[in-house]
């Protein structure tokens, strides 16, 4: 397949998920025409007063307060967990890496196990199982890269191994937590947090998640080459020009750092980053300058159709958006991967 | 390019590898280095392409300390055939050849038409033309050492490294490649395992045992049927040509 085709398959994408993002408008509680959306999102985009001000009519308050903010952001968390997927992969170099291979995801849990369970925080932040869960995150990654740099170079397989081991001690404090607080409907709240949903969506936090995600994936696909240096390997990058050991860091940092922010305003959504790499690979190839926009626009697609099927499944119940990314997603996975005998390039 | 290996120790973990070695390559020149199994041959290329650091010692391109050199400027100069290249993604031969290009792109400028030109006759060069959209880790590993040569040649270079490049290739294409190394005029050290082919191409050769210097100087001199039995313990003859080109044969015998 040549450039211009790669361009224009990322083209058409784009083109499928803004229309995607506009029909997802029309699925809710409330029954709303075409038209009424059209003229409502145009309105608002025009007018000159805040989105939240007071006496804009019962339409404009369920588009732009409830509807809009939460297909945002699962656009934005579905972009931004593929980016991480594709730039894990090639930070530690193995396929089977996701956005919360290196101990991201037993942080967060830990950290809303804590919050949740101990009541820490409740008094400061409004989300303070978010903020936990972002502190969580971050923590046991910075700990993993500080872990890794003893001892002399950063190696692939010591950050997985390092990803790995503090992955149990998180893991084991939280079921130390859970254990002896004894609480059934903290746990309760904890489960449905890790199962992940866009519900909590908001005004407040969006715009600070979509500029940290845009900005964090303009990086990437800015660094495409030296992503593409990285699968490599370490030797072969320095015959080339390019030491990996020092963009190795600085990357897994921002990738972190994104995922930290999507975990705060989605909890977990586990299978996008992971999945969704691996079928723009199919698609598109391996060079990570397609490869990193087709991602971001897959995973963005995907996940605003899953919030709709969640939220349009069954009948005044959310299900979680975890739950129906990895029913549907992974036999579709498993189809296309025995189907194009695609085997992660080995 | 001058190529100048100054008193350079080598350790890996705390084992001496590379023993307070000198030796110049001249510019143009083919230099082999040959030695048994763990003589250092590799752990000295390594340092040369700058992978493993020298505990003591320099090396020196065209009389500047290549310390002081960023990576980017030391692939401007030097390009590598390694021994490994298995790569754990599926590129496109024509995605591998065309990273020869990357020490000499800015971080934002993209691969240009010419590139692509150069990629597509490197290809041709090595004997793959047409392989440009096939995927690397279909192809066997004679293949995919003419495709890493291709890259090496895209990459534009005074000075050649080779590895063991004849490894995986069948008699033709180690032929070929070392013809191509030879008419490509750069500078080149090449660990070379086929006493023969050294023979064959070599300007001169470097013998390495123990990360020593065991002696340096043209095949003529080097081969002697003493300096393989005190170095890799094997009896064998050596054979010289009306046409002055050296044989080596070895016997089954064990000294």
């Amino acid at each position: 397949m040549n450039c211009n085709k790669k361009y224009i398959l990322i083209f058409i994408l784009a083109m499928v998920l803004v229309v995607e993002l506009f029909l997802s408008l029309l699925l809710g509680s409330v029954d709303l025409s075409l038209q009424d959306i059209w003229q409502t999102v145009i309105n608002g985009i025009i007018s000159d007063k805040s989105v939240d001000a007071p006496g804009q009519g019962p339409l404009h308050d369920i588009i732009w307060i409830l509807r809009i903010p939460r297909v945002l952001l699962a656009c934005i968390a579905g972009a931004g967990l593929a980016v991480c997927g594709v730039v894990m992969q090639a930070i530690i170099k193995n396929p089977l890496a996701d956005p919360y291979i290196m101990g991201i995801s037993s942080g967060a849990s830990l950290g809303a196990t804590v919050a949740i369970l101990l009541g820490l925080g409740s008094g400061v932040f409004s989300n303070f199982i978010g903020v936990a869960a972002f502190l969580g995150a971050l923590g046991v990654s910075v700990l993993v890269l500080l872990l890794a740099n003893i001892g002399g170079g950063v190696n692939a397989v010591k950050l997985l191994l390092i990803g790995m081991a503090l992955s149990m001690v998180c893991s084991a404090l939280s079921s130390f937590v859970v254990y002896f607080a004894q609480d059934k409907d903290g746990i309760q709240t904890i489960t449905f947090w890790l199962m992940g949903s866009f519900a909590g969506a908001d005004w407040l936090s969006l715009p600070v998640v979509s500029a940290i995600i845009i900005c964090g994936i303009l990086f990437f696909v800015i660094q495409n080459r030296v992503l593409d240096m990285m699968l490599f390997g370490d030797e072969t990058a320095i015959t080339l020009g390019i030491d990996i050991r020092k963009y190795r860091q600085i990357y897994m940092l921002i990738s972190s750092l994104m995922v930290g922010f999507i975990v705060y305003s989605a909890g977990m959504i586990g299978f996008v980053g992971l999945l969704v790499p691996h079928v723009a690979r199919i698609a598109i190839g391996t060079e990570h300058r397609f490869l990193l926009p087709m991602s971001g626009l897959m995973g963005a697609i995907l996940l605003v159709l899953a919030d709709v099927v969640c939220r349009s499944l069954i009948e005044h119940t959310e299900i979680p958006v975890g739950i129906i990314i990895s029913l549907i997603g992974a036999p579709c996975f498993v189809y296309m991967i025995i189907r194009k005998a695609y085997g992660f390039g080995r | 390019m001058e190529i100048k290996i100054d008193n350079l120790d080598v350790s890996l973990g705390n084992k001496k590898i590379i023993n307070a070695l000198n030796f110049i390559v001249n510019p143009g020149e083919l230099l082999g280095i040959i030695g048994p199994n763990g003589s250092g041959k590799s752990t000295l290329l390594k340092t040369i392409y700058r992978v493993l650091k020298p505990d003591n010692g320099a090396i020196f391109f065209d009389g500047i300390n290549i310390k002081e050199r960023s990576y980017r400027e030391t692939a401007r100069q030097i390009s590598v055939v390694a021994q490994h290249n298995d790569f754990s993604f599926d590129f496109t031969v024509e995605n591998v050849v065309i990273m020869g290009r990357a020490p000499h792109k800015s971080i934002l400028e993209r691969n240009s038409r010419e590139d692509y030109l150069m990629a597509a006759d490197a290809l041709k060069r090595v004997g793959l033309d047409g392989y440009e959209d096939r995927h690397f880790n279909t192809l066997s590993g004679g293949e995919r050492q003419r495709v890493i040569l291709a890259r090496a040649l895209v990459q534009n270079t005074d000075a050649l490294i080779l590895d063991e490049p004849t490894n995986h290739l069948d008699i033709k294409y180690q032929l070929q490649l070392m013809s191509l190394v030879k008419s490509t005029k750069c500078t080149t050290i090449a660990a070379i395992h086929d006493l023969n082919i050294a023979a064959m191409y070599c300007d001169r050769i470097v013998v390495l045992k123990d990360g020593r210097i065991k002696g340096i100087g043209t095949p003529e001199n080097i081969f002697t049927s003493e300096m393989i039995k005190d170095i890799y313990g094997v009896k064998a003859e050596i054979f010289r040509t009306d046409k002055g080109e050296i044989h080596i044969f070895f016997s089954s015998a064990r000294i």
